[in-house]
């Protein structure tokens, strides 16, 4: 039975400024292509006979002349073959990088229209096309016929629609459409979310991003990897991040101290994550009643979790501890806000949070002066 | 409730302190700095905790220790007892709380106070609602910070809680968030996002050009490809064109050396055969006998000439007519009777024409000649026809024309008789006579004539006239044919005497038989002479062009090259035929045309490419740009929240205080003003807020209305007293203790009785609780037992 070993990947975005996490960037620029090399050595343990990167392999069209260098040294060390088809991130224009010369020969970039590749002894097609814009609103997918003969296998950058009329920029295609190719299975990208369907004995996927950037690409990522046969398809989500985001809210209730937010941070990351918290990246919401008076010191308490943590943003969502009811008995003034506060609650719950926010701030004045915690 | 007993382990300065207060009014003396607000900090602490560290760290206890102590109070008939270690943070705090009633411990809430728990009110209300202190003195505080002490109780109930104040807090806090100020967060944010668009607008625009710039050199790159491949085939083609040419002029030179070796060869054989060895001929020879050659030649042209001419002759001889001949016998015959009648007949003619020419000269224009009968004849028409129409006026006419027709009648008739009215001329005489003369020899002369076929004399005349014509072309063709024959005869002899010159010029080389052969070879050796002279001739000039077209190259160099080209060109794609049609100026101006237009388009295709690797932002900047402007408008949208929250809790606060005026003013000034009256005996009977929120009051029965700032401390003191009670019993409905903190020090001795009084009296009515007064005033206890009312004195050390 013929098989052909692949690995799949798309949207790595290499080059990526990491406006999210500043302090990082740099750091995180290298761990991407620390990512591309843990996806080449998956490769060589599976023994694959094909890479396939799926588009945006490259953040922009412009990317460093010496990040190209180090992608094409990487790529060309390995021993199987390679493929790109480039995305809208990283069209194949004029002046793109897959247009220099120093691509190895292991890897083949399809710049164009619909290409076919033949492996050799494989009995295999590659099929393959390449974003030659930034946008693509018409489907890049010209016809062609598949040999039926061989394992056909179609990778593009692509977004899926619900149909033919829905819009979209980036080189839309229809489940149906990919359906009636004739192909054994589709290689796509662009949604950086992993989704996978088998029909039958075809499969599509969408592997989503080996690495995370920032926290709208939360928890673990990876490729696919597998085997693709005629009548035959089995494909595995593999985890290949470094580290992962994760946006969450924390519980500080109580907290007066630095070191209590700290301890109690640090203990409901590794009640969810284990140890791996000290290598994942956080946006943690701090949320909870504080004792009257008390306001997180952000700044202190992201410095104290950095000396373990690798990168935490914290946002302060808390609140003081509060005795609503006996403050609504309070006659005075102070108990008038109350009261005049919990009744907007009542008719309006939708903006609970907002008028929750509002009695801390009116009693916060009461106080005192109130504050106004700036991020930096 | 009521404070049973005050037990302080250790705060501050006091260590070991018990105080047991009395349910009535009880009065705790101590000199100043004897601890008098500690103890007030001590039972606010036990019941609601003490705060933030620093006040924890103010009230450590001065030997060392933990803060601790114990209070016993009854509550709603509850006697409790509480005890409570204050640690360094309120985590730390250990509380004991036991209901001593039941025996039975109480296990508070985690982070519950037991006053909240117990009391229900919480510290805000408990202060304001139990301790009482000073309004303040002109001394040691200013008119303001009474004024707002007052204004925040007779508006909040609480005298810390300033609306104003508590509003623009508020306001400033929504302020650092948002207004006009350079520093505000949402402004500088949304600015920074503005400019940040606007940049992600110039990038867009930066970027779309570069699309477009793109776009051009891709179209561009495709032009340049093809037109190269057009300038490589055409120079190709060119090439093979020029290599081709080259070729060409390399056989032709080839064509020439061959044809020069040729030529030479022909000539210098020739040469050789007639110039050289033992048969050379010497020029004189082979002039010589060309002049006789060219002479016998002549001879043989004239000879034909005349041959020719012979033949024409013969040809004319036979062509003519000789059938006429035929009556020659006959006219020999009577050559005598015919030429005496053409004498005769002559001779007649001749007189006739004579008479025709008389006659002529009779009929010129003359009057009389004018009446010829024919013009007569056309008058009398005339005359007639003028009777004719007379007669249709006048008949008698008719008959006039009848007469003149009838005589015009006769006489035409006599007229074409010939019959001359005037009678005849005597040349028509004559005439006639010449006629019958003439009629009289044909006739004599009709059986001649008859044998000869003709009609009469004259057409003998053209008969004989004829014969003679045709017997003189005979002769004279027979005479020229023998003049003929006469000259080709000579020049048959002249062509003899050249030809037996001509052998005899051959002799000496070869014995000729014949004189065809002689005149063979003498042909051979003239056109062997032509010959030679023009293959002399052609082998100079193609030597010459030869010469000319080698240009001082070597032959053999050229053969060389020649043949490698040749080898060369048959490996090309373009068949010779092909490419010897491009050899041609077209090529060239194609050519030309081709190469201006790729140098074009590369030239623009260089300077797009530089334009766009010289354009500093791309789709990278868009990315950052994007993720930043994404940043921003979350944070944006978080301080919008919270900008709105402070919003609403600016509004709460307004609705709040303005239900407050609406409920709360009114029942302070109702109970304040009862409470000033009992205080100030009835001096002040109304405590107003003003709309200014400044209290002021009004005398009994009087309308005039003094703000308090008008008044004495003491008088001020009484309306901040009168406020406290107020509030206190609006604030709470638990009858809580008051612990006044020398409220009474600025009244004077009457006012302190009337107050004092009234506190005791109040407290018996059970219309307000346990009075614990901390004083340092002496005066102030002996006010107190003056008014009998005192049931507790309790001094500290």
């Amino acid at each position: 039975m013929r098989i052909l070993k692949i690995v799949h990947t798309a949207d790595l975005h290499l080059g990526s400024y990491f406006t999210s996490t500043p302090e990082i960037a740099a750091q995180r620029r290298s761990e991407q292509l620390d990512t591309l090399r843990s996806i080449v050595s998956l490769c060589e343990e599976n023994t694959a006979d094909a890479l396939l990167i799926c588009g945006d392999l490259f953040d922009s069209m412009r990317v460093e002349p010496q990040l190209v260098r180090e992608v094409q040294d990487i790529l060309g060390a390995c021993g199987f073959l390679v493929f790109i088809t480039p995305g809208n991130h990283d069209p194949a224009t004029p002046d793109s990088c897959y247009m220099d010369e120093g691509w190895p020969e292991n890897v083949h970039i399809f710049k164009g229209g619909i290409e076919r590749v033949d492996l050799d002894g494989k009995k295999t097609s590659i099929w393959g096309l390449g974003f030659r814009h930034s946008i693509e609103v018409d489907s890049l997918l010209t016809d062609f016929k598949p040999d039926d003969n061989y394992i056909n296998i179609l990778m593009m950058h692509s977004e899926l629609v619900p149909d033919d009329s829905a819009e979209s920029r980036y080189n839309p295609i229809t489940k149906e459409r990919l359906l009636s190719l004739g192909m054994d299975y589709c290689a796509l990208g662009h949604i950086h979310k992993a989704q996978a369907e088998q029909v039958g004995e075809f499969m599509f996927v969408n592997p989503g991003c080996p690495e995370g950037r920032g926290f709208d690409e939360l928890g673990d990522k990876g490729v696919y990897a597998g085997h693709v046969g005629k009548g035959f398809v089995h494909m595995e989500f593999v985890s290949t991040c470094k580290r992962k985001y994760f946006a969450e809210r924390v519980d500080v209730s109580g907290c007066s101290v630095v070191s209590e937010f700290c301890d109690k941070i640090t203990a409901a990351l590794s009640k969810t994550s284990g140890d791996e918290y000290l290598n994942n990246i956080y946006s943690l919401t701090l949320i909870g009643a504080l004792p009257k008076g008390i306001m997180p010191d952000i700044q202190a308490i992201t410095k104290k979790l950095m000396e373990t943590m690798h990168y935490v943003k914290l946002t302060d969502m808390t609140t003081t501890e509060l005795d609503i009811n006996a403050l609504m008995k309070d006659n005075s003034l102070r108990g008038a806000f109350v009261r005049n506060i919990v009744s907007k609650i009542e008719k309006d719950e939708r903006g609970r949070d907002k008028y929750l926010r509002a009695l801390l701030y009116g009693l916060r004045a009461f106080d005192g002066e109130v504050k106004i915690h700036e991020d930096n | 409730m009521k404070i049973t007993e005050i037990y302080i382990k250790s705060f501050g300065k006091l260590k070991g302190v018990k105080i047991n207060p009395i349910s009535g009014v009880n009065i705790i003396y101590g000199e100043n700095e004897a601890g008098k607000s500690t103890i007030m900090e001590f039972i606010l602490g036990m019941f609601y905790g003490l705060g933030k560290g620093e006040k924890r760290h103010k009230y450590e206890p001065w030997g060392g220790g933990r803060m601790a102590g114990i209070i016993q109070f009854e509550h709603e008939g509850i006697a409790y007892q509480l005890g409570r270690q204050f640690g360094v943070t309120r985590a730390a705090d250990k509380i004991d709380l036991w209901n001593t009633t039941s025996g039975s411990q109480i296990s508070l809430p985690e982070k519950a106070e037991p006053g909240e728990y117990i009391l229900k009110i919480n510290r805000e209300s408990f202060i304001n609602s139990v301790f009482i202190g000073q309004a303040g003195t002109a001394v040691k505080g200013d008119n303001n910070e009474i004024l707002a002490k007052l204004t925040n109780l007779a508006a909040s109930g609480d005298e810390t809680a300033s609306k104003s104040e508590i509003s623009a807090r508020l306001t400033e806090a929504a302020a650092c968030l948002r207004s006009k100020r350079t520093t505000a967060i949402i402004p500088a944010l949304e600015k920074e996002r503005l400019e940040l668009l606007e940049e992600r607008a110039k990038i867009i625009g930066d970027i779309n050009s570069a699309d477009v710039l793109r776009e051009d050199i891709t179209r561009l790159s495709h032009r340049c490809e093809r037109l190269k491949f057009e300038l490589d085939g055409l120079e190709e083609q060119s090439g093979i064109a020029a290599e081709l040419k080259n070729l060409r002029e390399m056989e032709d030179v080839i064509a020439k050396y061959e044809s020069v070796n040729a030529a030479k060869e022909k000539y210098e054989k020739l040469h050789g055969a007639m110039f050289e060895g033992e048969s050379a001929i010497s020029d004189e020879f082979l002039e010589d006998t060309r002049a006789m050659l060219d002479d016998y030649k002549e001879q043989q042209v004239v000879i034909k000439m005349k041959q020719e001419q012979l033949e024409a002759c013969d040809t004319r001889l036979e062509s003519i007519d000789r059938s006429c001949m035929a009556n020659y016998p006959t006219v020999r015959k009577y050559s005598r009777e015919i030429s005496q009648a053409f004498e005769d007949y002559s001779d007649l003619r001749a007189q006739r024409i004579e008479l025709e020419r008389a006659l002529e000269e009779n009929s010129k224009p003359t009057v009389s000649g004018f009446l010829t009968p024919q013009n007569i004849i056309l008058a009398g028409v005339v005359l007639v026809a003028l009777m004719l129409i007379i007669g249709f006026f006048q008949p008698a006419f008719f008959i006039v024309a009848a007469i003149i027709a009838a005589i015009l009648g006769v006489y035409m008739y006599f007229q074409k008789k010939g019959v001359s009215f005037e009678g005849m001329p005597k040349e028509n005489i004559e005439f006639q006579n010449i006629d019958n003369d003439m009629r009289a020899i044909n006739r004599s002369m009709r059986p001649i004539l008859d044998s000869l076929g003709c009609s009469n004399m004259e057409d003998l005349d053209r008969e004989l006239h004829h014969m003679d014509t045709v017997q003189n072309q005979i002769t004279q063709a027979n005479q020229e044919k023998e003049k003929l024959l006469e000259d080709i005869d000579a020049q048959r002899q002249s062509l003899r005497t050249i030809l037996d010159s001509l052998k005899e010029k051959l002799a000496p080389f070869k014995e000729v038989q014949s004189d065809t052969e002689a005149l063979k070879i003498i042909s051979a050796l003239d056109k062997a002479q032509r010959d030679h002279a023009v293959f002399e001739t052609q082998y100079r000039t193609e030597l010459e062009a030869y010469t000319i077209a080698l240009a001082g190259r070597d032959i053999d160099i050229v053969i060389l090259e020649a043949d490698e080209l040749r080898e060369k060109l048959a490996g090309s794609k373009i068949s010779k035929e092909a490419a010897a049609h491009l050899v041609s100026d077209d090529l060239d101006e194609e050519l030309k045309k081709i190469r201006e237009d790729y140098d074009r388009s590369k030239t623009e295709l260089v300077q797009k490419e530089t334009q766009l690797s010289m354009q500093s932002t791309g789709s990278q900047d868009l990315n950052r740009i994007n993720e930043q402007i994404k940043l921003l408008t979350e944070k944006i949208e978080q301080y919008d929240f919270e900008y709105s929250a402070i919003c609403e809790a600016q509004a709460a606060l307004d609705d709040a205080f303005e239900s407050m005026q609406k409920d709360f003013g009114p029942m302070i000034n109702f109970r304040a003003g009862k409470i000033l009256d009992e205080l100030t005996a009835g001096k002040y009977s109304s405590c107003i807020i003003s709309e200014s929120l400044v209290p002021s009051i009004a005398e009994q029965g009087g309308s005039d209305i003094r703000s308090c700032f008008s008044m004495s401390s003491g008088t001020v003191d009484q309306i901040y007293l009168a406020l406290r009670l107020a509030i206190a019993g609006i604030l709470t409905t638990e009858n809580l203790p008051f612990i006044m903190d020398d409220a009474l020090a600025q009244f004077d001795d009457k006012r302190l009785t009337d107050a004092l009084y009234y506190l005791g009296k109040e407290n018996g009515t059970g219309a307000i609780g346990q009075v614990i007064l901390f004083t340092c005033h002496g005066r102030v206890l002996f006010a107190a037992k003056e008014t009998g009312l005192l049931d507790g004195v309790v001094r500290l050390p």
